[in-house]
This record gives C-alpha cells, structure tokens and sequence, in this order.
C-alpha cells in the first residue's frame, strides 16, 4: 500500500480544506477540480469562479492553487 | 384555517427530549473527563470539547465547551472516519488524531473517536478532542516560536489507539516517549477515552428506550430543525456585501511583520459565505490558522451573533461556506507552524468578523476583547520530585463593551471559554510562587459602555524554569466601536537576578518580539509579570452614565485623570460625588473642540 501523506493530498477546489480521502471529482470549464462536497462545488459555480475567474486562471497556469 | 402541516416526521416532543439527552449526554462526558484527567488543562481550564455524530457521520449534538474545538471537530470526526473508513471499523475501537492539517485545531490538541454499535452496525460515533499539555518538541507545553510542524512535537495521523476494548501499547508507548509528562498525557487519554465509553453506554440505553428507527429520525430532524431556524436568521438580514481586515501584530520569528486577516462576508437570500481571500500568506512563526480554526472562528463569531434560540449541530452549520485559501496565514499548508493560531489568531479573526457585522447588525456585536490566551508555557525539572514538568498557563482579559452593558472582566477570549489555573493549584503543582493577581487598573477601553478589565499576574519562580510565550496586543490594542476607544496593551515582563526592575524579552534577552519567544531560561527567584489587555469601549465615552463613571472610580478601576479625560465627568473625591453642573460643562467642551479638532 502507498501511503499518501498530507503535503501529497488534495485541498477542495472552493473551501480549501485538506481532502484525506473520498473527495469527487467536478468538471467546470473544461477542467476537473476536486471538491469535498456538492455545496462547495455549488458555491465555486455561482461566487469563487466569477468573483476570482482571472485570478484562479492564472494560478492553474503557474500550477499554484488560488 | 389552514392547519400547518410539520416537515418533520418525529413528534416535537421527542426530537426535544433526544436533543436534550443527547446534549445532556455530552455535558456527561465533560464532566466524567474533569474528574477522572490528571492536567489542569483538563480538570482546571477544561480545555476540551465532548461531541457526538451520527451514522453519516454528522454532528447532532454538543455541550458548551470550548468554541474554537467545536467548530474544527465538525471536519476532524468526518475525515478521520472516512480515512480510516467505517468498514474498517470495529465495536471497541477507538481513533485518535492529533494532525493538525486534517481539519484539526493545533498540534496540542488531541481527537478520539468511537463508533456505537448497536446489532451489529454503527448508529453513531462519540467523540472528544482535547488540549494535551505537552506533545514534545522543542518546547515545553508547545507555545513558542517554531518554525514548523516537527519542532511543535509529535503528529499522528488517525491511527487506533484501542482495538476491540483492550489498549494498543504500541501508540500508548510512542505518546507517552515523546512527551515531557507521560504521568499526565497516559491519565488525560484515558480520561477522554472513558468518557467515550461513557457516552457509547448513554447512546444505547436512549435506543433501547425509542427503538433504532426512532433514534435515525429524530436525529435527522433534530439537525434538519436547526437548519431551519438558521437560515430564518440568515433570511432576516439583508443581502450583500461587507468586509472588514484585522491584524496581527507578529509571529515571533520576522521582525515586525504584521499579518491580514481579510475578511468578505457574502449574504445571499438564506446562507452566508465568509471568503478570506486576500489574506496573508502564511507566517514563518507558529500563529497561522489551520482550516479548522478558521471554521470554528467563523462559525464562533456567527453563533454568537445569531445563535441564541438555535441548537449547535451539522444543521446549523449547513447555510455557511468558508473560502480559506490553502498556504495563507488562514489555512497552512504542511508544514507550517500553527499551534499559535488557535490561541491569537482565533480571536483576532473573530473580532476581525465583528467589525464586518458591525455595518448589519450594530447592536449585536461588541467591541475587540484582549484577543489573546495570554499562553505562557512553563517547563523544567521540579525540585521536590526531579521529574520534568510542562505546564501551559492560561489567562483571562477585558472583553470589549456592548450595547447595553459593559464587557467582562478578565474571562477567556471567546475562542476558549477556558478557566485559568487556580493560585493553590498552580503553587501546589509546579514550583511558582503568585506574589500579585489583580484587575489591571487603567486597562479597559472608554466607551458608553466599556471594556472588560484585564489582570496583572506576578509569578515569582521557585526553582530553574524554561519559559515560553506566545501573546498578542503589545504593538497593537483592542480597538472600540461607534467611537469606543481602544483598550490597553498587552505586557509580559521580567526581573532576573539581583536587578529591582522589570524588562521585556527584548530588553532582557534580545527577543524579537515582546509577546512571543522561546525557551527563556529564568532561574530560581526570578520574576515574571502579565499585564493582560482589556476589552476596547462601545459607544462615545461622553455619552457614559456619570453614576457609573462614579462607581468604577471608587472601585479604583479608573484615576481621576481618566474619569475627567476619558469620560468628561467631574467628581469631588472626598465626597465621592459627580458634579453634575460641571460634568455637564466640561463634555460641552470637549464635544466643542472634539468638532473643532
């Protein structure tokens, strides 16, 4: 078994809490994100995207998260 | 007449008596924890939060223990369970956490969980999560100025400290060989995982008595009722836009260096959205918030502002998202220090999302408390019994004026809802000697109504000590509102050696900061002083009853200077009057040239 630790585990696309597990995954604008659940994924849709579109792009292009 | 058809399909009556069985239950747990712990973080501060979930897992209920445990813990019991994963599970296990980046608070601070079975399947999970006084590291008791996750002390990730009712000595022995107290941390676990079993033992009887069907939907409509009468509260406030910034003074490594806290709260119809975008990054020192902290921040500041006739469980948390950006100074990225952010940037934030209330619902809030746990760690080897010793004091400050009554004096800021340590036990423990513990004249913020007091501490040391500290509101002070004024600073002084007077850290020992340091050494008959910070003023100060400017006078809270220049109130000393016709005089003036300046 490979142990995933904290610093290889992913953090939800919208709250930014660490996802140790079960996390699923969305498609939004062509790219997968992953969310810990449907109302972050609801809430990423309708504030944190439109409010930080260029933001949040830029950070993918360096391959940072916003 | 339309009869109102309920959306619930338990009786009101019985969600009401499970609710409080269940809360009661929880409060049972507490107390089973105080008296059988052997720490005064435990049995003295009771430091510790007693919860329980559901099947899914869910929170459905909880006992009034400390704020900034119970909003964390709502993340630390889902992850941990779905890590180690249900199927995993079995009766007489137990799992315990102390990760701070799963959704944990800080380092210190220890979760155990156990499912109830009940034929043979999980109906709920049990829980606590507790302040461990010492978790090794380089610091005894832990606060200090670290740099990262390792120098804190030992992190475990979810891993089962009991398996079928009997002990797993293999975590038992990596705890108690990697803290200073394993006396105190072996008594401490047990006592959390006692009162586990406790609640497990509550939790059947209620499902014996109502049936498992009952049980399942009452707790989902005990959730689903909270729900509900949050988003009514949430409904009744207008949509929009506010924001606010807060800050922190320093994180005891750069220089210095202030930190943002930025705060947007989003209302939008029935639920609220708290984004911290544009905060800072995350410090090199010990206070960044871990996602848990800032949750539990976010949801303390809502629920006392909202919360009075709501039950606290998944329910009422449903209506709000939180956006913390991952490697901020409000959600750290492995592996960043934090075990500070739990104690001084919790009510920072807190008093951070105040002020952005303060533009929807002014007479709600209250002005900036101390905003500090005033966490002083003491370690060294006691001289009756030559074991090592750690102990994390804890103190009160001012908390800031409200509406219609005056802040507190000297309580826990609202993160902790702690006690402090007793002057009998904190003497009969540890080798100290409390010479002075008073309410610090002069320290709570003018206002129509005030600011709470703040204390004055001298602690005289008995034998060779290594003290460490991390305290806030030395640079900065606790501001007032609607033209309240600020309240004192905070203070943290020493006197070594054959020396009479009292110098800061940086003074004394070329600290970088005068609130947080590392691993001082002060020997035997030295001297430490705390002044903690008071609570900032509500209101203007000329608008203050005069009787009660009469009254904190006579009380020697305040001196005559400050009852004729903070308050504009003229008293005659020796009869203990006011002056009415002067009174009236004199804030005419000030009010003149405070228009004119």
């Amino acid at each position: 078994m490979r142990i995933k630790e904290v610093n290889e585990m992913p953090k939800c696309a919208c709250c930014g809490i660490l996802i140790p597990c079960n996390g699923f995954k969305k498609k939004h604008h062509g790219r997968e994100l992953i969310f810990c659940e449907e109302n972050c994924y609801r809430v990423y849709k309708t504030y944190k995207f439109p409010t930080y579109k260029e933001q949040i792009l830029e950070a993918e292009r360096k391959r940072l998260i916003f | 007449m339309q009869e109102k058809v309920s959306q619930f399909k338990t009786d009101p009556i019985t969600i009401e008596v499970i609710k409080n069985f269940l809360v009661t239950t929880c409060r049972e747990m507490g107390i089973a924890m105080m008296h059988a712990s052997y720490s005064p973080m435990f049995n003295e501060a009771l430091d510790f939060s007693c919860v329980i979930f559901d099947s899914k897992p869910e929170m459905i209920a909880q006992a009034e223990f400390c704020p900034a445990q119970i909003g964390a813990i709502r993340h630390t019991v889902k992850w941990c369970i779905k890590e180690v994963n249900p199927q995993n599970l079995n009766d007489g296990d137990v799992v315990l956490t102390n990760d701070p980046y799963r959704g944990g608070c800080h380092l210190p601070e220890f979760l155990v969980v156990k499912p109830c079975f009940y034929n043979g399947e999980i109906i709920a999970y049990t829980a606590n999560i507790a302040h461990m006084t010492d978790v090794g590291g380089m610091a005894p008791a832990c606060f200090g100025t670290q740099q990262n996750i390792f120098q804190e002390g030992l992190r475990l990730p979810p891993v089962k400290i009991y398996i079928n009712d009997k002990e797993n000595e293999d975590i038992f022995k990596t705890v108690c060989s990697n803290v200073r107290t394993p006396k105190n941390s072996y008594g401490d676990l047990k006592a959390m995982i006692g009162s586990l079993y406790l609640a497990e033992q509550r939790i059947k009887e209620l499902v014996e008595k109502y049936g498992i069907d009952v049980f399942q939907q009452a707790t989902e409509d005990i959730k689903n009722v909270s729900e509900r009468k949050m988003r009514e509260e949430i409904s009744k406030m207008p949509d929009g836009e506010w924001e606010s910034d807060g800050f922190l003074e320093d994180d005891g490594v750069v220089p210095d260096k202030m930190y943002k806290i930025k705060v947007r709260i989003i209302l939008r119809g029935d639920e609220i959205i708290v984004d911290y975008t544009g905060s800072s990054r995350q410090a090199l020192g010990p206070p960044n918030q871990t996602f848990g902290v800032t949750a539990s921040a976010t949801y303390n500041a809502i629920f006392h502002l909202l919360g009075t006739e709501i039950d606290f469980n998944e329910g009422c948390y449903r209506p709000i998202t939180i956006i913390a950006p991952p490697g901020s100074f409000v959600n750290v990225n492995y592996p960043g220090a934090c075990v500070g952010g739990n104690s001084d940037t919790h009510p920072t934030t807190v008093n951070t999302l105040m002020y952005a209330f303060s533009k929807i619902l002014p007479e709600r809030i209250s002005a900036m408390d101390g905003g500090t746990c005033g966490c002083i760690a003491i370690g060294g080897v006691h001289p009756d019994t030559e074991e090592p010793f750690a102990h994390l004091h804890l103190d009160g400050v001012g908390w800031g004026g409200r509406v219609d009554h005056d802040g507190n004096d000297s309580v826990f800021v609202k993160n902790g809802n702690c006690g402090n340590t007793p002057v009998e036990v904190y003497e009969s423990r540890y080798p100290v000697l409390i010479e002075e513990y008073m309410l610090q004249e002069g320290s709570a913020g003018a206002g129509k109504y005030r600011g709470g007091y703040g204390t004055r501490r001298k602690v005289k040391f008995l034998a060779d000590t290594i003290v460490s500290a991390h305290t806030n509101y030395h640079v900065l002070k606790p501001q007032g509102v609607f033209w309240g004024k600020a309240a004192s600073n905070a203070q943290l002084k020493f006197r070594c050696g054959d020396s009479t007077e009292f110098r800061t850290s940086k003074e004394q020992f070329n600290a970088i900061s005068l609130g947080k340091f590392i691993n001082l050494t002060l020997h035997s008959g030295d001297e430490l002083v705390w002044i903690s910070p008071g609570g900032g003023g509500y209101g203007d100060s000329l608008e203050r009853d005069p009787t009660l400017v009469l009254k904190d006078f006579i009380e020697e809270r305040i001196t005559l200077r400050e009852v004729r220049e903070d308050y504009g109130v003229v008293i005659d000393p020796e009869k203990r009057a006011v002056n009415m016709e002067k009174t009236t005089e004199l804030r005419r003036r000030m009010r003149d040239a405070h228009q004119r300046g």
